[in-house]
């Protein structure tokens, strides 16, 4: 065991030479690329099942050294602890997954070299996040898997949707990692010896000599780059456009690993954060509000991995909930609540992407749930298992979702008191909060289910090429090509089977095991005790205060209800073909539209920020060239304006003149000698 | 080793002649003379580059053959000395300019069609140049270097350049050397006071006599910097002008998109990969090694140009269509981020900002060669006629993108190395400045993105007409490949292996910022004795990290 | 002065001046035999040539026959031997490029009005009193007239002629009654002598306002010479309506003659007393203004030219601009610059500097023709001769780069010693004014580089026009490919070149023993006699 902790480095470099092998050699050796980058995912889960059972709270390797530009000093150092071997182990497992799936999947795709390589390199990334002990090391792999996932998200190129949306993904996690660069900047000057190693931040001597502003303003940095990394108001609108990538990548990047990268970095910092409550009710605000316009929004989707992005965003908004309760007592349960909920929406979410993608890839690259229906017979792996993974994602009692939104929930419900305790004064607006969530996990259970009932319930139907839905012909044009759906241009090769097949074996295995993930986690880790007892292994928990909650029976009890009540409600709608939802859209039409149209925020981003932007582009580029550059024209014409109209005047070739000229200049010089 | 390194220097001119003299020289022959020229002269860079030793601070390979310390005795004066030598800051800006000229000889492999052998010719001479200049050690000598790049890239640019270039030549040579010219002045006047104010009246141009020389003469009123007719501020400014204008800061940067545009793509490479770390270079070997005081003094005026020029350049990239004009841009604002460090004078600022220079030179020339790839086949860079690169050349997208996330400081290629420390060691110095320097990456990001969006995904596209077919596009060659992967393995190098740098920049650094605290001691003293003043009124003290 | 004194110092003088003697002595030959015997004209000319080499020779063999400074009336100090040194080798250049220009039946008085001119130019830098000084100005003044007369003639050059004669004999008569305050005042005409009274701390002038008439005017006619505001005016029109080898020797000789007696009579005389002085203070506030005065307004009308000769005719203005901030500084620095570059060692080597480039690019222009045998005119007769007359256009780059004081051309070097030499000449708040003149003399440069900048960007960015033929031969040749050599290695090797400069220097500042001190405050209130002149040799 101390072999494997000692070199942790293994767990990302396994998948990092997986990658580079699957992406420069395979193909000239004759290897699947899809092999080296399976094994490298799958030793680096075996790995961190042995660091896992290794976690120490002051676990450090140092690697070597990295950067050391004058006092700017970053080692290349891992932390073993609770946190990073939760994390490392959930993964690589849902990594190693991910890949088994896309090894049927991606077949036939000509990027398929490509995207076992991205995939590495993204796994790498990832597992080297969670592991780094140093805020710059982190904040590098931090870029690192927005890279993976701008190449993944773009991996077919020549679709405009897809090379927009890898834009807009970089772009907004790059908008995040300001926050995050600026807090590593504050922390570097304000911290002793200028290191960032975590248990020199996280230390309480470093804290307590925190200046004032940074008490509040560092955390509030380290939230702003949690926002567009685990796709938060204001910053989540990247995340739903990110389903332009293949599948297994929406399954594992957006939902299950780099979305989680924010919440990790505020479990990760909690200490820091502990120090603001201020802070910590903007995080569980902001939670609140994006897992609850995410609900509202899902509601209305028509595309299904639409629904589970939005559906993802939501329940990244709980995992901020339960961070943001971590005032005073709680802020032990409240990280247990939340990385739990990260731990099992993992699975959950996971599986529901990879079901999805399944469908999707049975219908031929149709995703749209108004084009298909009752698909249960054909396609019962995936059903069921989607059925399995709608329940955990409902909350429905056994299964892993059930344990950890109760948790959540009730670090919520607690929260208010909590305030009270330490004199935080806007603590009780934690109790609108928990109705808020409440009301969520009400519409998460409805979208669900009606996300499933309208895929495979009901009478059965393919996807034809005479659907009203169905995209118009693509225009062939070379002119403003992203503005279309160029289906010419989708250089993704499969499709060519036969349409409404169950998946192959590689593809439903996955799901299987993650289906079996996702009832019996919560089941295993909550109630036993057993992750609150891993996350103790974690650097700083030790003294954070852990109060003991009387154990309830509301919280579960009404949150069962809330959700069994979305799935009738969905049941009564979805599960037959009929008017029922067309009427009840008619008759709330302004809020159906709102919903549907995505309450419009992109379209309010675009009209203000990249309005403004655009605007200052343009003006900027007008400003160079009228201004800066008739500066210098101007000033270069000075001297010519001043020789042609003033002094080429007096060389008028006459002799009389220029004697006079002379002269008069000397008695002037004389004059001005003489007498000033 | 002093000789080998004058001979270093002088080898690109001999190929030069070569190239002028030999007659009937027919394509194939002049760009193996030029690629020969340059791969020595590389590996003679790469020669320093091993023997440099990392710990010495002083330059090294700079014993003459007379015994004296700096050189030969030239112009007629003892004092003024033909003196080479490198420490940690030139020798990786040596060495780059050997790689880049190397480069981009390969990337105009296929290029020049007409005078061959002069547009090679004129591409050696400017590496003598470039490679003299980071080498001198006398102001002098530094000077001539100085200006005397311009000659060959005028040249370039005006006889191998787009349709405009007569202007773009012209713009580009008077305007830098009217920048220059004031920086003579300043050259001129720090010889002057050190000669007339130092112990003994010492006449020397050498830089590190004056570098040393100038934080112990005995003149308080060099020391006083509280007003804007200060001699040392004066003289900054003198200094100022010409290495601004190089650099080039906001707003003096107008000529550079202008020459960009309208230069070759061989050219593009080496103004924006070495041409404009002249400036940056001069600013650290003469305005903070000389005039540390002033810069300090002056650092809300820095910061603010550099800011603008951060944030500005990265919105004017934003406006533009033509690639080329983009990256250009893009230098603006990356070499804000250069002086922003610079002007921290801190050592982690001043590391940051020597890498930065060698990574901005990397990627800017990698991205300059990616788009010259492109326009060298369709005779356009403007992007909405042209796009989806990636469909065609595979190879060429794995290039540019690896180029442009190099430029948007991913972590683990180079930039990413340099910006952070930079802008870490501005925030210690001002927060605010950071977070305006902070929003410059964001718009960096965009612009590159927005290049890549429109250059190389989405679905192809190629100018209609124009003369040619699509199918007879050239591929990919074997140079374009061997200019940008050599490009690529040094950015990465320096992304994973930045302590190969970094353990030669910070002796130089640690160095300079010395050098610094001893003018500043010397300010106290003044400040000391001028006991009718408040002691702090005198001199500016920003608070700074720990050296 | 014992009889045998006064004959040993005219023997000496005489000997010092036997280089000159010689040229004029071959110039009277010529022009008298011209008329009865029948000699070709490149004869004429390499006759010429021998009498310059012969010059050469016995300038060297007088090198060491050093006169009384008191009593002689030439000297034969480092400055007058490197000037006139270095005025015989232009010679052959200059002869290089005129040695077709006059009409057979006039090359006699053509090249004997050259050698006359060569002379008095000698004669200048070796004068050591003030009528002998008058004597070599006009023995430059009266050839030149000749030779604007002689060669090829058409209206415009008679204009041209004319305008030059009354014009300079207007500045001859400033200079003269310059001279006549100086020698009122002083009572000797006697440079040494009257630089050593004024270094002396007796009141040298009795009324400050003599000095001031006298430097004034003196300065005024010598600004003709070297072509400075105000007496600038003549030079466009005359450049323009000469023949180019006029004009080439036009932009060269008279700019050596001006400043060569501007160091002797004035820098010389006045500087030892340095800027603390009222008198030395004025003059240099009047140099400053010609300075700034005369390199702005060269530079800025030279940006109008189109005309070759005209443009370089501004271009000369300029650079009497740049020579003015030289004579600036060797006035506020006295014999104290000689630490850093002095004033006169910045002007003479700038001197240097520009008779290369200059005559280069006058003779490179001159060489190249249209097909219809007229020689290049305007800057767009030279558009695209970068391609199609190589080595010509070369050179011609070498020549303007250098007048653009480009580095490590020439010109650059120049450039940089005559700032130095401002920057350095003073120090303490005095020194802003001087440092502000350099400012201005670089941003001049910068301005005046469009110019120049914009002849090479024609002859090799342009379009191309007729091409051009290259005339004159081998003489030519020579004559502009030294130029353009030399444009080069002035900079690179330019060890002895700056070495002669600077003694030059040193030795037209030194005031041979020339302390003539008061007694000090109250020891001896009696009459000091009339200051005796101890004199000694240097």
């Amino acid at each position: 065991m101390g072999f494997f902790v000692d070199n942790i480095w293994l767990v990302p470099a396994c998948p990092l030479v997986g990658g580079l092998f699957a992406g420069f050699v395979a193909r000239r050796v004759k290897i699947d690329p899809f092999a080296p980058v399976a094994i490298g995912v799958g030793l680096a889960f075996l790995l961190s099942l042995a660091a896992y059972a290794a976690a120490d709270p002051e676990k450090t390797v140092v690697v070597s050294r990295w950067i050391e530009a004058g006092s700017f000093v970053v080692p290349l150092e891992f932390r073993v602890d609770g946190l990073s071997t939760l994390m490392l182990s959930m993964v690589t497992f849902i990594s190693f997954l991910v890949v088994v799936f896309a090894g049927g999947y991606m077949a036939g795709d000509p990027g398929y070299p490509r995207f076992f390589a991205e995939i590495g390199l993204f796994v790498f990334s990832m597992t080297g996040l969670v592991l780094s002990n140093n805020y710059v090391l982190t904040y590098a792999f931090w870029e690192g898997v927005g890279v993976c996932s701008y190449l993944l998200i773009g991996f077919w190129y020549a679709k405009p949707a897809a090379a927009a949306a890898a834009v807009k993904a970089f772009l907004v996690n790059r908008l995040g990692d300001i926050g995050f660069a600026l807090a590593i900047f504050w922390l570097w000057t304000v911290v002793p010896n200028h290191d960032l190693s975590y248990q020199n931040v996280l230390a309480d001597s470093t804290l307590q000599s925190l200046p004032e502003a940074a008490r509040w303003g560092i955390p509030l940095l380290l939230f702003w780059a949690a926002t567009a990394k685990s796709a938060q108001l204001p910053l989540y609108v990247w995340l739903p456009d990110a389903m332009e990538g293949p599948t297994p990548v929406s399954a594992l990047i957006h939902a299950a690993t780099m979305v989680t990268a924010g919440v990790y970095l505020i479990a990760r910092s909690t200490p820091l954060i502990a120090l603001s409550p201020e802070v910590q009710l903007l995080i569980a605000t902001i939670g609140c509000l994006t897992a609850l316009l995410a609900a509202l929004i899902a509601l209305t989707q028509n595309d299904l991995k639409r629904v589970m992005a939005y559906s993802t965003v939501s329940q990244l908004g709980y995992m901020f909930m339960a961070l943001g309760s971590g005032v005073g007592s709680l802020a032990r349960l409240a990280i247990v609540a939340g990385m739990f909920h990260l731990f099992t929406h993992a699975f959950f979410k996971a599986l529901l992407f990879l079901a999805s993608g399944s469908v999707m890839h049975s219908m031929g690259d149709v995703i749209d749930m108004r084009r298909f229906r009752g698909l249960r017979r054909r396609m019962p792996y995936t059903c069921w298992t989607f059925a399995l993974g709608a329940l955990a994602l409902a909350g429905i009692f056994p299964t892993a979702g059930f344990w950890s939104k109760d948790e959540v929930l009730v670090a919520l419900g607690a929260a208010p008191h909590a305030s009270r305790e330490i004199g935080f004064g806007m603590g009780w607006l934690y109790g609108p909060l928990y109705w808020l969530a409440m009301l969520t996990a009400f519409l998460t259970a409805f979208y669900t289910f009606r996300a499933f009932f309208m895929t495979f319930w009901g009478p059965e139907k393919l996807p034809g090429p005479d659907d009203p839905e169905a995209p118009p012909a693509p225009v062939a044009a070379h002119d403003h090509g992203h503005d279309h759906e160029d289906h010419a241009a989708d250089a993704h090769g499969h499709g060519h089977h036969e349409i409404g097949l169950e998946s192959p074996a590689i593809m439903t295995y996955p799901m299987i095991v993650l289906a079996a993930g996702a009832l019996l986690v919560g089941l295993l880790f909550g109630p036993t005790g057993l992750f609150e007892g891993h996350l103790e292994h974690t650097l700083g928990f030790e003294s954070l205060p852990a109060a003991g909650h009387a154990f309830t029976w509301t919280t579960p009890i009404v949150s069962t209800i809330v959700a069994l009540a979305g799935i009738a409600l969905a049941f009564v709608m979805y599960a037959e073909p009929s008017d029922l939802p067309a009427r009840v859209a008619a008759a709330v039409r302004p809020l159906y539209r709102a919903s549907l149209n995505k309450f419009h925020v992109d379209e309010i981003y675009d009209g203000t920020v990249m309005a403004l932007l655009r605007g200052f582009t343009l003006g900027s580029r007008i400003f160079d060239v009228k201004v800066i550059g008739g500066l210098v024209q101007g000033v270069a014409n000075v001297p010519w304006a001043a020789a042609k109209d003033v002094l080429a005047k007096y060389q008028n070739g006459l002799i009389q003149f220029y004697a006079a000229a002379s002269a008069l200049s000397v008695a002037v010089l004389l004059w001005l000698l003489l007498f000033t | 080793m002093a000789t080998l390194l004058a001979l270093t220097v002088f080898l690109p001119l001999i190929g030069a002649l070569a190239l002028v003299l030999l007659p009937n020289l027919d394509k194939e022959a002049s760009r193996s003379i030029a690629l020969w020229t340059s791969l020595v002269t590389f590996a003679f860079c790469l020669l320093f580059l091993v023997s440099f030793e990392p710990d010495v601070t002083a330059p090294q390979f700079a014993a003459g053959p007379d015994g004296g310390p700096y050189g030969w005795s030239w112009l007629g004066r003892p004092d003024v000395r033909f003196a080479l030598g490198l420490d940690g800051i030139s020798i990786w800006l040596f060495v780059l300019t050997g790689l880049l000229s190397v480069v981009s000889v390969l990337v105009s492999w296929e290029v020049a069609s007409e005078r061959v052998a002069l547009f090679y010719a004129f591409l050696l001479l400017l590496e003598t140049g470039l490679l003299g200049l980071f080498a001198a050690l006398d102001v002098v000598l530094f000077y001539v270097f100085f200006e005397f790049t311009l000659i060959p890239l005028f040249f370039n640019i005006g006889i191998w350049g787009g349709p405009d270039r007569r202007r773009a030549s012209i713009y580009f040579f008077l305007y830098t050397l009217a920048g220059g010219l004031l920086t003579l002045l300043g050259v001129i006047a720090i010889v002057v006071v050190h000669m007339q104010y130092s112990p003994g009246h010492v006449l020397t141009f050498s830089i590190p006599e004056l570098t040393r020389g100038l934080a112990t003469i005995e003149w308080d009123e060099w020391y006083r910097v509280d007003s804007w007719t200060s001699p040392q501020i004066l003289i900054f400014l003198l200094l100022f002008a010409g290495f601004a204008i190089k650099v080039p800061l906001f707003p003096f940067h107008t000529w550079l998109p202008l020459a960009h545009v309208e230069a070759p793509t061989a050219g593009s490479i080496l103004l924006a990969g070495v041409l404009l770390k002249l400036g940056a270079y001069g600013l650290i070997r003469f305005n903070l090694a000389m005039t540390p005081l002033a810069a300090q003094a002056l650092y809300p005026f820095l910061a603010a140009l550099c800011v603008v020029g951060i944030i500005y350049g990265a919105l004017t990239a934003l406006a533009q269509t033509d690639m080329k004009r983009l990256v250009a841009y893009s230098s603006v604002s990356h070499m804000g981020f250069v002086v922003l460090g610079l002007a921290a004078m801190s050592a982690t600022g001043i590391n940051g900002a020597v890498i930065q220079m060698v990574n901005h030179g990397l990627t800017t020339g990698a991205l300059f060669a990616c788009v010259g790839v492109l326009y060298h086949r369709y005779h356009t860079r403007d992007m909405n006629v042209l796009g989806g690169s990636w469909v065609k050349f595979p190879v060429l997208a794995f290039f540019f993108i690896y180029s442009a996330l190099g430029s948007a400081a991913l972590p683990g290629l180079n930039g990413f190395i340099g910006e952070f420390p930079i802008l870490a060691a501005t925030f210690a110095v001002s927060p605010w400045t950071c977070a305006g320097a902070v929003v410059g990456m964001i718009l960096g990001a965009f612009y590159l993105m927005v290049l890549l969006w429109r250059a190389v995904f989405g679905p192809l596209r190629e100018p209609a007409g124009d003369g040619h077919e699509h199918a007879e596009v050239a591929p990919f060659g074997w140079f374009e490949g061997a200019a940008l992967g050599s490009l690529a393995v040094v950015i990465l190098c320096i992304g994973i292996l930045p302590e190969v740098f970094f353990s030669r920049i910070r002796p130089a650094a640690a160095e300079l910022t010395r050098v610094v605290e001893r003018q500043e001691q010397a300010a106290f003293k003044v400040a000391a004795r001028a006991a009718a003043a408040p002691a702090g009124a005198s001199v500016t003290m920003l608070s700074r990290d720990a050296r | 002065m014992t009889p045998e004194q006064a004959y040993q110092t005219v023997q000496q003088t005489l000997y010092v001046l036997a280089p000159e003697i010689l040229l004029v002595a071959v110039a009277i030959v010529m022009m008298t035999a011209s008329p009865f015997v029948k000699v070709a004209r490149k004869h004429w000319c390499a006759l010429a040539a021998a009498a310059l080499a012969a010059a050469v020779m016995v300038l060297s063999a007088t090198r060491h026959v050093d006169p009384d400074v008191y009593a002689a009336s030439a000297i034969n100090d480092a400055f007058s031997f490197y000037v006139r040194l270095f005025v015989l080798l232009s010679g052959f250049i200059m002869l290089g490029l005129a040695h077709r220009e006059p009409p057979e039946g006039r090359a006699a008085e053509f090249f004997g009005s050259f050698l006359m001119l060569e002379a008095g130019t000698m004669l200048t830098a070796s004068s050591n009193d003030l009528i002998l000084l008058f004597v070599g100005l006009e023995l430059v003044s009266i050839p030149t007239y000749l030779w604007l007369y002689l060669s090829r003639r058409s209206a415009a050059t008679r204009e041209a002629t004319t305008k030059y004669f009354f014009l300079s004999i207007f500045a001859s008569a400033l200079t003269l009654y310059g001279m006549t305050f100086l020698y009122g005042a002083a009572g000797t005409t006697n440079l040494k002598a009257l630089g050593a009274l004024t270094a002396s701390s007796i009141p040298y002038f009795p009324n400050m306002s003599l000095g001031i008439l006298a430097v004034v005017f003196v300065m005024g006619g010598l600004c003709f010479r070297i072509a400075a505001v105000p007496l600038h005016f003549y030079a466009p029109d005359v450049y323009q309506a000469s023949p180019l080898p006029v004009t080439a020797m036009l932009s060269w000789v008279p700019k050596v003659v001006g400043s060569a007696a501007m160091i002797r009579v004035l820098t010389a005389v006045l500087a030892s007393r340095q800027m603390g002085d009222p008198l030395v203070h004025k003059v240099v506030i009047l140099c400053w203004i010609i300075a700034v005065a005369t390199m702005t307004l060269g530079n800025m009308v030279g940006l109008l030219q189109t005309d070759l000769k005209r443009l370089l005719a501004y271009s000369s203005i300029a650079h009497a601009g740049y020579i003015m901030v030289g004579i600036t500084a060797a006035f506020a620095g006295g014999e104290k610059g000689i630490a850093f570059y002095h004033g006169v060692e910045a002007v003479l080597f700038y001197l240097v500097a520009y008779a290369f480039m200059t005559l280069g690019a006058f003779g490179l222009i001159q060489a190249l023709q249209t097909r219809d045998g007229r020689p290049a005119t305007s800057i767009y007769d030279l558009s695209g001769a970068g391609w199609s007359n190589r080595i010509p256009a070369f050179g011609l780059t070498i020549c303007l780069l250098s007048l653009l004081g480009f580095p490590p051309m020439a010109g650059f070097l120049g450039k940089f010693q005559i700032f130095s030499a401002a920057f350095a000449a003073v120090e303490g708040p005095e020194a802003f004014s001087l440092q502000l003149l350099a400012v201005i003399g670089m941003l001049n440069a910068a301005v005046g580089a469009f110019y120049y900048l914009r002849i090479i960007v024609l002859m090799y960015l342009g379009e191309p026009a007729e091409p051009l033929t290259a005339v004159g031969g081998w003489p030519v040749a020579l004559a502009t490919a030294t130029c353009a050599v030399m444009s080069i290695l002035v900079t690179i090797a330019s060890e002895p070149i700056s070495r002669a400069c600077h003694e030059a220097a040193v030795a037209s500042n030194a005031r041979p023993a020339a302390a003539i001190e008061l007694p000090p405050p109250g020891t001896a209130t009696a009459a000091v006699a009339p200051p005796a002149i101890r004199v000694a040799r240097d």
